[in-house]
């Protein structure tokens, strides 16, 4: 039987270059080290796709959809989503691969296409995986947006513990 | 004796000849620090000890700077007393020759004495034996005193001889004593080679003799022993009595420490119930999912719809394209424009389980074998378990309106998905659960946190109480369990001691009366009598002699008493009570600061001063109507720890005495800044003395350059 999903979690999904330093690099930490110690430095994602879903998850609940227009220069960690919250193995983590199937639902709630044209054979699978990234990719640009508006506001909104949860929780 | 003149000659930072001259009261030297108080001092002491060393020290460097290489000079000390109207002169100096630069080479110390006999002549006689005569050892050990610390002069072993010693009334007691002891001797050893003559008795008399010996061997050793330990308990009690006045603060620090402790464990504990991993926890839980519920609807009715609309596709394409076989004619038939539910659903599982036992769960309905229903239920399943065969390509019955199925995927996943909507409902109360859980943890943290503030601040406060620190008064209450343990073995050591010691004496009385039955019988009456007779001789000599000397003990109390009320006239002074005590055969004093029968333990400083002070006046006095005839006191420093008040009955007590007094002090001076002159303050205009001398350094000096430093005398 046909996956789409499978297909879909094998992409590395992109983001607009600008925030690679002023957000995913102070933001999230890359390389060793516990996850406590992580946190310790002031970096709240231990993983550069850890803070890409949450940018994600708060375009998608916000209802920020910000295409990326063709011009932009992207970025991406080279991390294919299907790899994404395995965390076997980390020391004082839980393993979260199951939210991959969340992230994918939503893409497919939210991108526009004809999937009965998938299972006719007259839209390809990769034509169909492409407009799904392209929503992820969307939602993604408007989070990474709210958060980027936050912290010119405020340098110091996340310092508390709880600033990302809120932004998430809190009603538009 | 009185001393009428000093002469300190290129003595360190005294230049050339620097003539001291004094009178016969009390003679004051005032002087900064480092105006050579200390050094004028310190050439008094070289001067009346033996030293003859390190003399290149002792060499004016100003004086060496400015002689000519080749050239000589005397360094040195001299002293004019005046003692029955007659002067005697006693010098003591050195040669010093310079050489090359800063090189130069010293001389042997050389004494030198000049007397005036009664008419008036003077002769040279030898320095240190004219010295000896005019001012003995025994007196000039109780003339200097250097600084406070030197004032305490009965704290050492031989303080008591050297005190009786110095006093002729008393000093003759203690030979009587010494002959009654060297009769009774006599006595006994005659008694004893009579005994002997007797062969019957020696041997006894042997055995006796070693027995007694032996006994008297151990009751000395005991004593010791017991002496040790009253010093000990002496110590101990002491230093009891020093952290008592601190215990009650040492205690609450313990017991304020134990609750800071306690608290700080709290903290830890609730810090590690906080769980405040929100950011995280938005994957771990899958907080993320709180709003998801929305989405996956959505996501659900868009694969339903899908679905649907795929089903109904293939109907009509079915429809379309003829029904090739009977049994999808039927079901055509059957559903008519109802579109069936996907293959697959439900699952294979429950058609199975459904078939078995022959009823329709979904309608709940019997369907028994080959009944219309049961066929229906067979068929599906079977339409179901075909579908999952690979595909044959040449099959002709698959329909190839679609060329794949995405959808059934993706209708399995919305299926999963629903599943777990129960979770998600559940993470909004989760979230508000842990947060409504962490307030609290932080409340009581924060509750601890003041308390602990509150518990620092008495700390602070019992601490501040004290004038020990944290450490000192922790350090204390350890030290004083140990010290009360300490005293109580201590105490016990002495009962067995004691006791030990009195059954000794006992055993010694005995063996002594056996020995003098056997002396009895065997020798003759008049030894015996001589014996007893000169036994209780030596009774009276030395308990003559131990009553005259705690007469003289009472006498000098007395008289150090009536100074240290002198002295600390309006202010509290306890009394001083002086004791003998015999440590193994060594006489010593004890003197102690006593108030209302109690010893009186840390006397401050200045109270402790002017005890050392009362004795050593009263000791000066006790010479002067022993011998008729007193000896200067020399003091450098003695009341640095006195205030205006103590220093001025301290100075009253001085002009009063009748020995000649000289007192160095840096008290009284100050410096006059608008013309930069060194005076002598108020308080000295109504001190009572009859000469005082101000010294100071002459000016200019470089201060760093010793060759320029020169002590000038003005007299005042």
């Amino acid at each position: 039987m046909e996956n789409l999903f499978d297909k879909w979690k094998t992409k590395v999904p992109k983001f607009n270059e600008i925030y690679k330093a002023t957000l995913f690099d102070s933001l999230s930490a890359t390389g060793g080290g516990s996850e406590k110690k992580t946190y310790n430095l002031g970096k709240h994602f231990s993983n550069n796709y850890e803070f890409y879903m949450y940018a994600f998850f708060l375009g998608l609940y916000k209802d920020q959809f910000k295409p990326m227009d063709k011009d932009i220069k992207r970025a991406d960690f080279g991390h294919p989503i299907q790899f994404w919250g395995n965390k076997a193995g980390r020391i004082g983590r839980e393993d979260f691969a199951y939210l991959q199937e969340y992230l994918f639902s939503a893409v497919i709630a939210k991108t526009d296409i004809a999937l009965i044209d998938l299972d006719k054979g007259t839209l390809s699978e990769e034509d169909a995986v492409k407009s799904l990234i392209n929503t992820m990719e969307a939602y993604t640009n408007g989070g990474l947006m709210l958060i980027s508006e936050k912290l010119e506001d405020n340098p110091n909104h996340f310092l508390q513990s709880p600033s990302f949860l809120n932004m998430i929780v809190e009603k538009i | 004796m009185i001393i009428k003149e000093i002469l300190i000659k290129n003595y360190q930072c005294y230049y050339d000849d620097k003539r001291f001259e004094f009178k016969k009261g009390s003679n004051i030297i005032l002087g900064r620090n480092g105006a050579g108080k200390t050094k004028f001092f310190e050439a008094l002491e070289w001067l009346f000890s033996n030293s003859t060393k390190d003399l290149d020290e002792l060499v004016s460097k100003k004086k060496l700077h400015e002689t000519i290489q080749g050239n000589s000079f005397n360094v040195g000390v001299e002293i004019i007393v005046e003692q029955a109207g007659l002067r005697s002169t006693i010098k003591k100096y050195f040669g010093v020759k310079k050489g090359v630069e800063k090189d130069f080479t010293t001389t042997n110390i050389i004494y030198e004495g000049i007397e005036e006999n009664e008419s008036g002549e003077r002769e040279s006689v030898d320095g240190l034996n004219l010295l000896n005569r005019v001012f003995p050892g025994i007196n000039r050990k109780y003339a200097l005193f250097k600084g406070e610390a030197e004032l305490n002069i009965l704290n050492n072993e031989d303080a008591l001889l050297n005190l009786i010693n110095m006093y002729t009334k008393i000093k003759h007691f203690g030979p009587y004593a010494e002959k009654g002891e060297m009769f009774r001797k006599y006595a006994e050893k005659a008694v004893d080679d009579a005994t002997k003559g007797d062969e019957k008795n020696n041997k006894k008399l042997k055995t006796l003799e070693n027995e007694i010996n032996e006994l008297k061997r151990s009751i000395q050793e005991k004593e010791i022993f017991l002496s040790t330990k009253y010093d000990e308990r002496t110590n101990l009690e002491e230093n009891i009595n020093g952290v008592e006045k601190h215990l009650e603060n040492a205690e609450a620090v313990e017991t304020i420490k134990k609750r800071i402790s306690d608290i700080d464990d709290n903290v830890k504990k609730l810090e590690s119930k906080l769980d405040e991993d929100y950011t995280i926890s938005l994957f771990d839980k899958g907080w993320f999912l709180i709003y998801f519920e929305s989405i996956q609807k959505a996501y659900k009715n868009k694969i339903d719809a899908l679905s649907k609309e795929r089903r109904q596709l293939q109907r009509n394409f079915d429809t379309a394209e003829g029904i090739k076989e009977g049994e999808r004619r039927a079901q055509a038939a059957l559903f008519k424009d109802v579109i069936p539910l996907p293959n697959g659903t439900p699952s294979s599982s429950i058609m199975e389980e459904m078939l078995k036992d022959q009823i329709c769960k979904v309608c709940n309905r019997e369907a028994l074998i080959d009944s219309p229903p049961y066929n229906f239920m067979r068929k599906r399943l079977d339409d179901y378990l075909l579908s999952q065969k690979p595909r044959d390509e040449n099959d002709e019955t698959i329909s190839d309106l679609f060329k794949s199925n995405y959808t059934n995927r993706l209708v399995t996943l919305g299926a999963t998905q629903e599943d777990n909507l129960i979770k998600i409902r559940t993470i909004a109360q989760t979230i508000k659960e842990l947060f409504e859980f962490n307030q609290e943890i932080k409340l009581r943290i924060a509750e601890l946190r003041d308390k602990k503030e509150n518990e620092i601040s008495d700390l602070e406060n019992v601490i501040g109480n004290s004038v020990l620190g944290q450490d000192s008064l922790s350090h204390a209450y350890k030290n004083y369990k140990g010290w009360q343990k300490d005293l109580m073995a201590v105490d016990k050591k002495i009962e067995d001691y004691e006791k030990e010691s009195s059954d000794l004496k006992t055993r010694l009385k005995q063996k002594r009366e056996e020995k003098d039955s056997i002396d009895t019988k065997s020798v003759s009456s008049f030894l015996i009598n001589t014996r007893t007779i000169l036994r209780d001789i030596e009774t009276i000599f030395k308990e003559t002699k131990e009553t005259k000397y705690d007469e003289f003990i009472k006498v000098l109390e007395d008289k150090a008493n009536y100074f240290l009320k002198k002295i600390n006239e309006s202010s509290f002074t306890g009394y001083i009570e002086i004791n003998r005590r015999y440590a193994g055969s060594k006489h010593m004093v004890n003197v102690t600061l006593m108030q209302e029968g109690e010893r009186f333990y840390h006397p401050n400083t200045s109270l402790l001063t002017s005890m050392h002070l009362a004795i050593l006046f009263a000791i000066a006095q006790l010479t002067q109507a022993d011998k008729e005839e007193s000896f200067p006191l020399i003091f450098d420093a003695p009341t640095s720890s006195f205030d205006p008040v103590k220093r001025k009955y301290f100075f009253e007590v001085l002009g009063n005495c009748n020995e000649q007094t000289i007192l160095l002090t840096k008290d009284f001076t100050e410096t006059d800044k608008t013309i930069n002159a060194l005076l002598y303050s108020d308080e000295f205009k109504n001190i009572k003395r009859d000469k005082a001398i101000l010294i100071k350094l002459e000016e200019p000096f470089h201060p760093e350059i010793l060759s320029t430093i020169n002590t000038e005398l003005i007299n005042l």
